[in-house]
């Protein structure tokens, strides 16, 4: 049997190799702490975008599905002989393959030189009038793409802010970009309606000068969906009491513009393969109910997807007053 | 206060290595001695003694206080000789030779720890009872513990121990009337 010292030293001994291997216990369960934590941070994160919608189509990709909408595809030309007005055309592309050609060249273009071209461009466009416009698209000796793609990420976000920034910076300017203010953020996850499954039939008559008329597809889709979604609707204007229906780029383009300066989240200018023009707007639920049209304007708000047997229809909401 | 509770006192809050030592020192024999009554093997009881106090030493229990620190250290041992004893249900059988030496260890032991001859016979007898006979046995006439305190240590009640005293007494009386002694004059 053991005497009391030796059992004492023993006993030490175990304690002190217990105390050892616990400590030892520690530092590897530290260090296993260390490594997953990052590696559950990142999956959480990765957990919380998916499920908040960071990841899923955003309203600018949706924009470019609707019909005629390759609202982002348009490239402006400047020919060599600026002299002629049928050197000067627009030519509107619907690949995105041309979108990307376009915004490569646009990074590499100096900014003068674009603003100039710019400018030139929109000049001759309205000198030239309707006959340009339809007129066959043409070999363009050089190219000056102004196209700006609507926001798909917040990267490209802040870019197109940068590029608007660069349009305003030259008025007038051809184009159908997407506007965004300084700081604004596409509203990414928001619902976005852009169509209704309501048919009208029979006939409707244009909105006469300072009427803001709501199809009523887009009427039934704000009660439906009210302050909870954002809106992408198609706008078509008329003038002189719904006898001149206006499809002119430029005179369009500034709408556009007017339109975005009184709070949109987005305006643009689509333009189709038949030449035929029409102003799109991304807005919210209060903005949409609110449009401030000009007096000698009449507007017909609709559905991008409602397809042209939609027409615009009393009853007429006009700054939110129901005639 | 309780020897024993202020040296775990002074290793538990100071890391008084000497208190250990002194616990195992004072308490050490007893212990053994009470865990061979329960595993009925002096070299086993010896380690779980040791574990014993490698426990007091690394876990480093609270004493509640409830009785003395004798008391407690008992109690510990008695659970792990319990544990030990659900983990090696069957006992190997030893070899003669080493039996013999197993009994002349445990003899050296309580001589040393009893140093009566009357205690040595009656302990002699006592290791021929039942262990639970052992353990009270050893606990109130060895251990001087109170019924309430061998009570604790055994994880019985009160009377389920006064009732196992009783049968315990009664049997050593026949073991040591068959070995030749007279119970009373012991």
């Amino acid at each position: 049997m053991k005497t009391y010292e030796e059992m004492a030293r023993d006993v030490l001994a175990r304690i002190e190799e217990y105390e050892n291997e616990r400590k030892k216990h520690k530092k590897a369960v530290i260090r296993l702490t260390a490594a997953a934590v990052p590696l559950c941070a990142a999956a959480v994160a990765g957990v919380v975008l998916w499920k908040g919608g960071a990841l899923s189509p955003e309203p600018g990709q949706l924009m470019n599905n609707t019909p005629g909408g390759d609202i982002v595809t348009e490239t402006v030309t400047a020919a060599e002989e600026t002299s002629s007005p049928a050197a000067a055309t627009k030519a509107v592309t619907a690949s995105a393959q041309t979108v990307t050609e376009a915004t490569a060249q646009e990074t590499s273009s100096p900014a003068e030189e674009k603003t100039e071209a710019v400018t030139e461009a929109a000049e001759q466009q309205e000198t030239s009038g309707a006959a340009a416009q339809t007129a066959p698209q043409t070999e363009a000796a050089a190219t000056v793409p102004v196209t700006v793609q609507p926001a798909q990420t917040a990267a490209t976000a802040a870019s197109n802010t940068a590029s608007a920034e660069t349009q305003a910076a030259a008025p007038g300017g051809g184009g159908n970009d997407v506007m965004l203010r300084p700081g604004d953020t596409p509203s990414e996850f928001r619902t976005l309606i852009s169509s209704y499954p309501y048919g009208v039939a029979g006939d409707m008559r244009a909105p006469y000068n300072g009427e803001v008329c709501l199809m009523p597809s887009v009427q039934y889709a704000m009660e439906e969906y009210g302050d909870s979604a954002d809106y992408l609707v198609m706008l078509e204007i008329w003038a002189d009491n719904g006898s001149r229906y206006v499809n002119g780029y430029s005179e369009l383009r500034a709408e556009a513009e007017r339109l975005y300066s009184c709070g949109c989240i987005a305006a643009g200018v689509n333009t189709d393969s038949s030449g035929e023009n029409w102003i799109t707007l991304h807005v919210t639920y209060s903005q949409l109910k609110n449009i401030s049209g000009r007096d000698d304007y009449g507007y017909g708000i609709m559905f991008p997807n409602s397809g042209s047997a939609d027409y615009i229809v009393p009853p007429v909401i006009n700054n939110g007053i129901a005639q | 206060m309780d020897n024993g509770a202020s040296s775990y006192r002074r290793y538990r809050d100071n890391g008084d290595e000497n208190g250990i030592v002194e616990i195992i020192r004072d308490y050490k024999d007893g212990l053994i001695l009470y865990l061979t009554s329960i595993v009925g093997n002096i070299r086993t009881a010896e380690e779980l003694a040791e574990d014993t106090f490698v426990l007091l030493g690394t876990k480093k229990p609270a004493d509640k206080g409830k009785g003395s620190f004798r008391t407690w250290l008992y109690t510990i041992g008695r659970n792990i000789a319990v544990d030990y004893l659900r983990k090696h249900r069957r006992h190997p059988e030893l070899p003669l030779g080493e039996q013999a030496e197993l009994v002349s260890e445990e003899d050296s032991a309580e001589t040393l720890y009893l140093k009566k001859e009357q205690k040595i016979i009656l302990h002699k007898a006592m290791r021929k009872l039942p262990a639970d006979y052992q353990q009270v046995l050893w606990l109130t006439y060895f251990e001087d513990m109170s019924n309430k305190d061998a009570a604790q240590v055994m994880g019985r009640s009160v009377r389920s121990v006064e009732s196992l005293l009783y049968r315990a007494k009664k049997s050593l009386r026949s073991q040591l009337e068959t070995e030749g002694f007279e119970y009373e004059n012991l």
